[in-house]
């Protein structure tokens, strides 16, 4: 298979458990734009999320950035974003609207007014709600780009936020790295991960990307995700972004770990591009996923390519 | 209109520079001037603007330095269609890393599409930035010092333009400006200061030879000022040269 076989799409129906539709400038290309690329990649819905935090331009640096790596300009928390979100959606018809999951994520996630936020965007947007997310906690660089404390799920001002998770049914997806860029021998915030979903047995997490993001790294990876989903039933995961690429299917070669995990737990695993509003990727990156969905048997296949997501954000909860 | 490129064993249509980046992002660097040549002067119908333009620019062929000729060449004689701005012309000066590459993207822009680019000083001063000795030279050459010279008024403005220059450039420059015009740019201590701290010191030493009674006591009215501004901006010979001028022309007029 050459190269650009991707840009062809996904040869199953799948559903985008983790899309961005804007990026870290607040910058959307818009969601028609999204859909025709959605088609082009066999993205039957997708999960959407904005971002929580938008890069700004700093006085001391010349050229603005375009990427929260680009230079050291700071984020900060920007929850316009899901009213942005909201009425994106409004461009829509109907038919249209029913191919996204919007899920709500504009907060500070250390100031326990956050679920103020929460509370405010579901009066003013009603009816369009299917969960919260993608909230950034332990995030490698971002975190230390954000203003404020470094954020955790294990956060004291997480609680309200969960409770309300729980009322409204929302799933929530969680953005916590396993361990830091610097500490690669053991999972030194996995204790963090642990502690939450043990303490908040109602709330349905997505774990994204099993808690790796760029530059992290942990021994018996495989091994702490199968536990994860042992221990805790609350717990999902989507298989987004870079723990792709360097876990599950390196340099192309699947690890058979990992497909043995996904057939023992397909009804809790999903997947997603992870991409930051360049729709253009999205063929391309549901593709890649094709050679993991191929080893599969079909029933784990149907999940992980579409049940698990659809059971999972479908539901329209505020 | 869409392109149809193939690489191995696919083809695919590609509709705007954003698939195009996709395509080249998928495919090894060295598969770039495969696509590209499919592509050929098809290149206006996927790339349309200044972004488009740079966006392929940063991908094609590598981001560490590697030559982007093949990509520019697609765009013929039109390149101009695509560089527009002057944030264009140094964003791209900056990403060619080749000089001959740097040469080809001047030359190919050529006088008028150059001149288009620069409505300031600062626009000359971010490309200039970006070239280094033969190409500095390739660029004024094609603009003009005339040209130049529209855009500045102050020895701040030529400062901005002379700093990029290799030094052994700086003299020659002056020399085809004219000492007139770089002194109508002095008017101001402001000015002298940038002139002496910004300029080689043999060059400094020429300016201090051009500078006249009345023009030393336009830019230093007192005499107090001039061990400061000796001992602030000065090599100890051009600080000792300016004193005796200003002595000596001090008893032609300045008190």
């Amino acid at each position: 298979m050459g190269a650009l076989r991707g840009m062809l799409g996904s040869k199953y129906r799948c559903i985008d458990a983790h899309l961005h539709v804007v990026d870290f400038l607040q910058d959307t290309k818009g969601l028609q734009h999204c859909l025709h690329y959605m088609d082009k990649g066999n993205i039957s819905h997708a999960s959407i999320f904005g971002l929580p935090v938008s890069k700004g331009w700093e006085s001391w640096e010349r050229h603005p950035p375009e990427y929260y790596l680009a230079d050291d300009s700071k984020c900060y928390y920007y929850s316009a974003v899901d009213a942005f979100l909201a009425m994106e959606l409004r461009f829509l018809d109907s038919s249209q609207q029913a191919r996204f999951f919007p899920m709500i994520g504009g907060f500070n996630p250390c100031d326990k007014y956050a679920y103020k936020h929460i509370e405010r965007i579901i009066r003013y947007f009603p009816g369009i709600w299917h969960g919260v997310g993608e909230i950034l906690f332990r995030h490698d660089d971002l975190t230390n780009l954000t203003y404020g404390d470094p954020s955790r799920c294990n956060h004291p001002a997480m609680d309200s936020i969960f409770d309300l998770c729980t009322e409204y049914e929302f799933p929530i997806c969680i953005h916590q790295n396993i361990t830091s860029v610097g500490t690669k021998t053991y999972p030194k915030w996995l204790h963090e991960v642990e502690e939450t979903f043990h303490q908040h047995p109602k709330v349905q997490f997505v774990w994204a990307h099993c808690g790796i993001s760029r530059g992290v790294y942990t021994p018996l990876y495989y091994q702490i995700v199968k536990r994860i989903l042992e221990h805790y039933g609350n717990v999902c995961v989507d298989l987004s972004w870079i723990v792709y690429d360097e876990f599950i299917c390196p340099r192309g070669v699947l690890d058979e770990h990992w497909l043995e995990l996904a057939e023992e737990y397909s009804e809790r695993i999903c997947i997603g591009t992870d991409v930051v509003n360049r729709f253009e990727y999205l063929p391309a990156t549901i593709q890649k996923y094709d050679v993991f969905l191929d080893a599969l048997s079909a029933s784990a296949r149907e999940h992980v390519a579409w049940k698990t997501a659809f059971r999972l954000y479908s539901p329209v909860r505020a | 209109m869409s392109c149809r490129i193939c690489y191995e064993d696919d083809c695919v249509e590609i509709e705007n520079a954003d698939e195009l980046f996709v395509a080249l992002d998928l495919t090894p660097p060295e598969a770039d001037g495969i696509i590209l040549s499919q592509i050929g002067d098809k290149i206006f119908h996927l790339i349309t603007s200044d972004s488009e333009f740079l966006l392929i620019l940063q991908k094609a062929f590598g981001t560490r330095g590697e030559s982007k000729q093949p990509y520019l060449r697609c765009f013929g004689n039109n390149l101009g269609r695509v560089v527009t701005t002057g944030k264009t012309l140094s964003k791209a000066l900056a990403l060619l890393a080749e000089e001959e590459d740097q040469a080809y993207f001047l030359n190919a822009l050529g006088t008028e599409g150059l001149r288009r680019c620069i409505t300031t000083v600062a626009d000359i001063a971010e490309a200039l930035e970006w070239l280094y000795g033969k190409e500095d030279e390739l660029f004024i050459e094609l603009i003009g010092w005339d040209f130049i010279m529209r855009f500045i008024h102050s020895m701040e403005t030529l400062g901005m333009v002379l700093k990029h220059l290799e030094k052994s450039d700086e003299g020659a420059a002056l020399e085809k400006i004219g000492w007139p015009r770089v002194l109508a740019c002095i008017q101001t201590p402001a000015d002298l200061a940038y002139a002496f701290s910004g300029l080689i010191e043999d060059n400094v030493h020429a300016l201090i030879g051009q500078l006249d009674a009345k023009k030393l006591q336009q830019l230093i009215p007192v005499r107090q000022e001039l061990t400061r501004i000796s001992q602030r901006y000065l090599s100890k010979t051009n600080g000792h040269y300016l004193k005796e001028r200003y002595d000596r022309l001090a008893e032609g007029g300045i008190s």
